[in-house]
């Protein structure tokens, strides 16, 4: 049985469950950074909007990566279904800081099944997850930044609309 | 009785006096199924402690009882993890 199951299969299964997880919370990411761009049409963040909008077809192309790779080495990838995407921001400095938080939770994920790939020696799925980890390090990076500049020179709303063509260059 | 063991490159599920023979993808089909159940819900009052499944892509419907359904997660559990290696 283990022999015919390993023939199927080039990964660990706990790692397909967790990469299966980690198909969702990508979908997740796609549809906020979504809602996020139409907050930022609606408040007149040109900017930040088209930031956002690249940002949401990037964590669909992740969620695609995975789905593959599951797939490709005889796993079974899950379409995702995603809910409780929040469309209501404070400000522009809440909608940032709130990607901030979202990304840090992916990079603890992602940590989370490189660190299952390693006790279950999967080693091609370790490898595999490397690029991950150093995306969500830039990812991560990028909102930082961003929420470094609101935060330090959004006090008034001129100011707000002048960072917001920075973001173009973050 | 549930058993599964298996035949050249497929898998033969024994529900009772059923058969069925699950290829490679109807039998991670089968343990996402089995595992997505929670068994903790059979114990609130006003479930019926019964499941109706589906596998081999909705050719064959089991009904499983909570009993059933323990003894299919441990054979998934089981079956899908490497056994230790003895140290002597
Ligand atoms: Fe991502
Ligand atoms: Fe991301």
């Amino acid at each position: 049985m283990e022999n015919l199951i390993r023939e199927n299969l080039s990964i660990n299964i706990k790692v397909i469950d967790l990469l299966n997880d980690q198909i969702k919370m990508e979908a997740k990411a796609s549809a906020t950074y979504l809602a996020m761009a139409s907050w930022c049409d609606q408040h007149g963040y040109d900017h930040s909007a088209k930031f956002f909008y690249a940002q949401s077809s990037e964590e669909r192309e992740h969620m695609l990566k995975i789905f593959k790779y599951i797939n490709d080495n005889g796993g079974m990838a899950y379409s995702p279904t995603v809910e409780g995407v929040s469309h209501d921001y404070e400000s522009i400095l809440d909608l940032y800081k709130t990607a901030l938080q979202e990304e840090i939770k992916v990079s603890k994920s992602i940590q989370n099944i490189f660190l299952t790939c390693r006790k279950e020696k999967d080693v091609a799925s370790e490898l595999f997850l490397q690029w991950f980890v150093n995306e969500q390090q830039e990812e991560e990076q990028k909102m930082r930044h961003a929420v470094k500049i609101y935060d330090l020179h959004g006090e008034d709303v001129e100011n707000l609309y002048a960072i917001d063509k920075r973001i173009a260059g973050v | 009785m549930i058993t599964l063991t298996t035949t050249s490159n497929k898998y033969l599920l024994k529900f009772y006096h059923k058969q069925v023979t699950l290829t490679f993808c109807n039998l991670l089909a089968l343990r996402n199924t089995i595992n997505a159940i929670n068994i903790e819900s059979h114990f609130y009052e006003g479930h019926s402690g019964v499941e109706l499944i589906s596998v081999c892509n909705l050719k064959e419907i089991l009904l499983l009882d909570t009993l059933d359904v323990l003894e299919l997660k441990k054979i998934m559990d089981s079956i899908f993890s490497p056994k230790k290696e003895l140290v002597y």
